[in-house]
């Protein structure tokens, strides 16, 4: 082979062999790390991927989605151009159309149903990614709408809302400030946020002690931990009340501290008083000594962090467990110095870099605060006061119910019906609206129930502004130009703007201009930024200090009895203390005697995003459901057999993955798969009261072995 | 300065080249061969015969100049050795005589072709040599053929078959023995093979004793006639030992040989000074700790190396093989490890494309076969040389995991030495 | 320089980051019949709670004395001088499979046109002073690449928990 055949079968680039790098992010776990992407391009086309040195989020290293981003943005099912529905919906027959008379059929559409039944009877809807949230957001209140509907009604929210409830914000873990003991309750960063796996593996090789507890034996909890705990799935609320117990008890907390800073200590101990290790070890399982060491490491470092996971908020007692898991920082004083926790405020984008942005003015000042009340609200009162959304977890009851006004029209980007517990019920709900709107980047399956079709484009096609941790700002240009006839979300939404005629100069001026009004105070010009290709640093100075200012909070303090939630003790039964309740769906039975755990990550895939990815679905081709060798025994189920994970409200079939990940009695399984779609047998009822967020890791459920079918 | 004498130019003879050279860059070293072309190997026969290698392809190590260049050799290349002396480690050509300080017999093997099958008159090609492949290959180009018979289910045998299949000839095998591969496989590996053989459309005819081969095709000794307008024999080979026969260690005492030229582990005959590998020597079988010929290209190599090595002096060991083989044909593959006529309990796993049986004796494993699936034969190979070099050997957490990701169950990793698990 | 590939199993959580870059790198499509050239998996010994689990990342170990050289009938590989790569030219490949039978590590594969395709080690990266393609995107710099001096180094330090291969069969 020549040298020049072989260089460009190596890919490498330069003059020679004609191959480029040009700096992109990747999108696909948004809004996470936002990882930095070299694209290599050759004659306009991505030939090869790479993680950009010295990026901020990922030092130039990708995860495995972030490798695939090229098989990613091939995918044959892009959308290719603007498509009109001509069969029945959900059949998949579509006609191409132009962009013109999409957007003109759009706004037609949705100006019907406002004028025949008001704003708020058209759903605004968002799934992945999240760059162009701010843009929906604004569209829909702009429209008149307050029905916005995101993601985030399953995702991250009830964490922000606990932090916010108990701390006035978000607070991060200052892990590499290296306190004695980092106790990741709940946490895999390894596999589901790895450049915070990689402070993990840092602070461990620092001489850092590790605490991992989580019902499942992840990577992280076989990788860097000194002691491993395993609690039985959603009994980590009694588990945290206990250990809160004996630190108070020990008198390792910190009472100066509470004195000072915490709200409602009394009722606090009070509370955690009524829980004994004896109750704490037939619930959780967790034997005694490890509950006693869990106290002792928690109360007795001088610095420790106890560093929830979203994972505990997505149980029906979600909200109460992360909060009984965080009042723990507080108890022991971990706040607010180095190696414990400081306030993240947010920048942009859920990311706090250091800096403060208008992204929360932008979004929201628009809001229609005459409308009719969001879908959510009568429901999830506490939800709806902290945000400008409405709780979509409500959506399928509402649409039903006879008190509600309806909903007749959505208008969606990047809507995965497979989110939404009892999954159909939205596609069965589409098929009732008057005009359904889905933009995406694949022909999903909520896509082929829409009567217009957008095709968007991947981050690799758009500029975008981004903002990182360490105080970077970073404003991206296309690697390679749209496909096909594609456009970027936000340049859709802002033609949907314009379509409709709404009187917003500001949202039909487009995303160059709304992003400079946005990041107007940041002392750099974006232009340049844009020009540099790569992160730009803002000079941050030292920030507000937490403690400066009361908190964010009805009291200005710490709230371990959160007076916020007290509003709606008496009418809604919320417990304004941390407590822990049962969080099954329904009591135990003969005919459902093991726990079914969902929602977990996997190193392959982000939701149903990446499963119809060769590279990505080929290193776990079945869905499968991870099984303890012991049950699996006892139901006669073999590595590879065919099973049914049963529920109260059907089954799926799947494959059994023998595995101690899961523990015995419990059965571990991930979603988003449309062959075995675990969320259409979890009950759309099965909600967590305060936040609404849907109980995914604790159901009753049964193993059976799968009748084989020839 | 040495002397070394390389008598044979194959796979053994080039390694030891190459091992000398690399050990005593200055030493000379003679090859003498009388066949006029680099080395060759005769595995490669049946691809060149239906033209899917070049003739340059045949040559894995280059033209001759290339290798005489490569390790400064001095090339005897038209002179047939007569005989080695061993005492005087003398090697005698029409040329004349000349002495050596260490002299390696890697003369190779060639065609079994039993006398009585030519009694019938009727002409026949072999597999063996590049002439062989040239000649079929002739053959086929320039003749109409229609029916085809080759004798000899072996590893070679089904590939004349395949080649000759793929013309579009009608193709019969046909063997003495009861099933295919009866050296290396099991019945039931046999027959699982056979049938898919047959569903290709090969006819296969086994317990088939040939009497002789007649100009209109074979007779078997039932009398049954297999017509033909073409025989390919391909029986086997013999050891080319004749060279080491002639060799006196003492004064009537010749080198001892069996089926081939038998060796130590440095690969030293028992005459000093006078080495010998591939396919003209019995090295030692693991699995016996008896010397046997194991004629395969690999083995040929490894033993070439060590006997290179220390005729160059350095203290190198070749500890023996195990009976293995691969051979790809009509697209599948059959993999035979160890000795399949060595006692076990049997196993069989099968799985979507593939069914690896093995004979476990106790705990040790003596042979696998393997059909599909090649991916996994080296993880099997290496793990059951290793346990017959050091009985505790394990697989490696590495390996296992390896043949878990290739389709194996644990039931089977753990059979064959790894640990539970799950 | 001779290299040697180290996985270092304790940052290694079988992600399949590395398998993943390699395909984009050597442009493999296992569904139209590229075999793949690094595989991950997790080897999980027993099942109690602290139980070993192991995960890995295994490719070409790009063995010192590599039998599979050898077992080739074709001389389609050889050691890269330079690198210490065992590197190929399968021009005369015949698809036999010997190599696989002489590999202990599974690495040879067989593509689409039947002949044998195996990781070179990025050896243009590497000549080019750039990580191989696992090496880059590992998230926990569980794969890297090393010098003979440097890996003999580490292991004089004793530098727990490396791990390499030299084929010894």
């Amino acid at each position: 082979m020549n040298d020049l055949r072989a260089m460009t079968k190596g890919k490498l680039p330069g003059s020679e062999t004609g191959i480029e790098i040009r700096h992109t992010i990747c999108d696909i776990c948004t809004p996470g790390p936002q990882c930095g992407i070299d694209a290599y391009v050759k004659d306009g086309v991505v030939i090869k991927v790479e993680g950009t040195p010295g990026f901020p989020t990922n030092q130039g290293a990708l995860c495995t989605k972030g490798a695939a981003n090229r098989q990613y943005i091939y995918r044959p099912d892009r959308i290719r151009t603007p498509l009109r529905r001509v069969g029945k919906r959900g059949e998949g027959r579509f006609e191409p159309i132009s962009w013109e008379t999409a957007m003109e059929e759009i706004a037609r559409g949705l100006n019907r149903v406002k004028e025949t039944y008001g704003p708020e009877s058209v759903a605004f809807m968002t799934g992945y990614p999240k760059w162009y949230r701010p843009w929906l957001q604004r569209l829909a209140f702009s429209f008149g709408s307050p029905n916005y509907f995101t993601e985030s009604s399953t995702c991250h929210k009830s964490e922000t809302m606990s932090w916010r409830l108990t701390y006035g914000c978000e607070m991060r873990q200052d892990i590499l400030g290296m306190p004695e003991v980092l106790v990741g309750w709940g946490c895999n960063p390894l596999v589901s946020a790895y450049p915070m796996g990689r402070s993990y593996y840092q602070y461990k090789e620092q001489g850092g002690k590790v605490v991992i507890i989580d019902p499942r034996r992840t990577p992280t909890a076989t990788q860097c931990t000194d002691l491993f705990i395993r609690p039985r799935t959603g009994t980590d609320g009694y588990l945290a009340n206990t250990v809160a117990r004996l630190i108070i008890e020990n008198g390792w907390a910190d009472m100066e501290f509470i004195q000072a800073h915490v709200h409602g200590f009394p009722a606090y101990r009070e509370m955690v008083m009524g829980y004994t290790v004896e109750k704490a070890v037939e619930i959780t399982g967790v034997p005694e000594e490890e509950i006693r060491e869990l106290a002792r490491l928690i109360g007795t470092a001088k610095k420790a962090i106890v560093q929830p996971s979203n994972g505990l908020s997505h149980h029906k007692n979600g909200l109460s467990t992360h909060r009984a898991v965080i009042c723990l920082n507080a108890l022991t004083g971990n706040v607010n110095k180095p190696g414990t926790l400081f306030p993240a405020w947010d920048t942009a984008a859920d990311m706090s870099a250091g800096f403060r942005t208008y992204e929360g003015e932008f979004a929201t000042e628009r809001f229609p605060q005459k409308a009719r009340p969001r879908v959510g609200a009568g429901r999830f009162p506490l939800w709806c006061e902290m945000f400008y959304e409405a709780q979509a977890m409500d959506l399928l009851r509402f649409w039903k119910a006879e008190e509600s006004y309806p909903i007749r029209a959505m208008y969606a980007h990047g809507v995965n019906h497979r989110m939404y517990p009892e999954s159909s019920g939205l596609l069965e709900m589409a098929g009732e609206m008057e005009l359904v709107v889905a933009a995406d980047l694949f022909m999903t399956d909520f896509c082929r129930h829409a009567d217009i079709v957008l095709p968007a484009c991947s981050s690799f096609e758009r500029g975008e502004v981004k903002s990182y941790p360490g105080g970077y700002i970073n404003y991206t240009s296309p690697a390679i130009a749209p496909l096909y006839e594609s456009r970027d979300d936000v340049a859709i939404i802002t033609m949907t703007a314009n379509a409709l005629g709404l009187d917003d100069p500001l949202l039909r001026a487009g995303y160059d201009i709304s992003v400079k009004h946005i990041y107007r105070d940041v002392p750099l010009d974006l232009d340049e930024v844009k020009a540099a290709g790569l992160p730009s640093k803002v000079e941050c100075g030292a920030g507000r200090d937490y403690f400066a200012a009361p908190l964010n909070t009805p009291t200005g303090k710490i709230e371990l009895y959160s007076e916020r939630i007290a509003k709606y003790e008496a009418d809604y039964g919320l417990d304004p203390l941390p407590v822990f309740s049962d969080g099954f769906d329904c009591p135990p039975t003969a005919e459902f005697p093991m726990s079914l755990i969902t929602g977990g990550r996997l190193t392959n895939a982000v939701h149903s995003r990446l499963h119809d990815v060769p590279w990505l679905r080929d290193l776990r081709p079945e869905p499968a459901a991870d099984i303890h060798p012991e049950d699996a025994r006892r139901l006669g189920i073999a590595q590879g057999d065919e099973i049914c994970l049963v529920t109260r409200l059907g089954r799926i079939r799947v494959k059994a993955n023998l595995s101690a990940i899961s523990a015995p009695g419990e059965v571990n399984f991930y979603h988003g798969y449309r062959e075995a779609n675990v969320n259409e047998i979890i009950p759309k009822e099965h909600l967590d009261p305060y936040s609404g967020f849907p109980g995914y890791k604790q159901l009753r459920c049964r193993v059976e072995k799968a009748e084989v079918t020839m | 300065m040495k002397n070394y004498a390389i008598v044979g130019f194959g796979c053994a003879g080039y390694h030891a080249a190459r091992a000398i050279r690399g050990a005593d860059p200055h030493g000379r070293i003679a090859v003498f061969s009388d066949t006029g072309q680099p080395p060759f190997n005769p595995m490669l026969t049946t691809y060149y015969a239906s033209q899917r290698l070049s003739l340059e392809g045949v040559f894995p190590f280059g033209t001759l100049e290339e290798v005489e260049r490569e390790l400064s050799l001095e090339l005897h290349g038209d002179q047939p050795v007569l005989r080695v002396d061993a005492r005087a480690r003398r090697v005698e050509t029409q040329a004349g005589g000349e002495d050596f300080d260490a002299i390696l017999i890697a003369t190779g093997a060639r065609a079994l072709v039993p006398e009585s099958l030519r009694q019938g008159g009727g002409d026949f090609f072999l597999m063996r040599t590049l002439a062989d492949a040239q000649g079929l290959r002739d053959h086929l180009d320039s003749h109409r053929v229609e029916k085809a018979v080759v004798v000899g289910g072996s590893m070679v045998g089904i590939k004349v078959a395949e080649l000759l299949h793929r013309r579009g000839i009608q193709t019969t095998m046909a063997d003495a023995a009861p099933y295919l591969f009866p050296l290396a496989a099991y019945r039931s590996t046999a027959e699982a093979i056979e049938a898919r053989l047959r569903e290709a459309g090969l006819k296969l005819v086994f317990n088939a004793q040939v009497s002789t081969i007649e100009p209109g095709g074979v007779r078997l000794v039932s009398g049954e006639l297999l017509e033909a307008d073409l025989v390919c024999l391909c029986i086997g080979t013999r050891a080319n030992v004749e060279l080491a026969a002639n060799t006196q260690v003492v004064e009537g005492q010749g080198v001892r040989i069996g089926r081939g030229i038998v060796v130590d582990e440095r690969m030293a005959t028992d005459c000093p000074g006078v080495y010998a590998a591939g396919d003209c020597c019995e090295g030692i079988d693991l699995q016996t700790g008896k010397t046997a010929i194991i004629g395969l290209w690999a083995n040929a190599g490894a033993q070439g190396d060590c006997a290179g090595r220390n005729m160059a002096g350095l203290p190198a060991r070749y500890y023996g093989n195990i009976l293995h083989n691969i051979t790809h044909f009509f697209d599948m593959d059959f993999i035979g490890l160890g000795d399949p006529r060595l006692p076990g309990q049997r196993h069989l796993f099968q799985g979507k494309n593939y069914t690896v049986e093995i004979a476990l004796e106790g705990e040790r494993l003596n042979s696998v076969n393997i059909f599909g699936n090649y991916r996994i034969s080296g993880i099997l190979k290496s793990g059951l040389t290793k346990r017959l070099l050091d009985g505790g050997a394990r697989l490696t957490t590495a390996q296992q995991g390896l043949l878990r990701a290739e389709g194996m169950s644990a039931d089977f990793v753990e059979l064959i030495g790894g640990d539970r698990a799950l | 320089m001779s290299y040697i590939f180290v996985l270092d199993t304790k940052r290694c959580i079988g992600c399949g980051a590395c398998a993943v870059a390699c395909m984009d790198q050597n442009d493999l499509e296992p569904r139209q019949g590229d075999p793949v050239f690094r595989r991950c998996f997790t080897v999980e010994k027993g099942e109690n709670k602290y139980d070993p689990v192991t995960y890995m990342s295994m490719s070409c170990m790009h063995c010192k004395d590599a039998p599979c050289i050898q077992g080739c009938p074709s001389g389609c590989l050889k050691k890269d001088p330079e690198t210490g790569f065992t590197v190929y030219d399968n021009t005369n490949c015949i698809g036999c499979h010997s190599c696989a039978m002489a590999c202990p590590f599974a690495a040879p594969g067989f593509g689409r046109e039947g002949k044998m395709v195996k990781c070179d080690g990025c050896i243009e990266r590497v000549r080019q002073g750039l990580q191989p393609a696992c090496v880059k995107v590992c998230p926990y710099q569980a794969l890297s690449l090393v010098s003979q001096e440097e890996f003999e180094q580490r292991n004089r330090e004793k530098k727990a928990r490396l791990l390499a291969y030299t084929a010894l069969i």
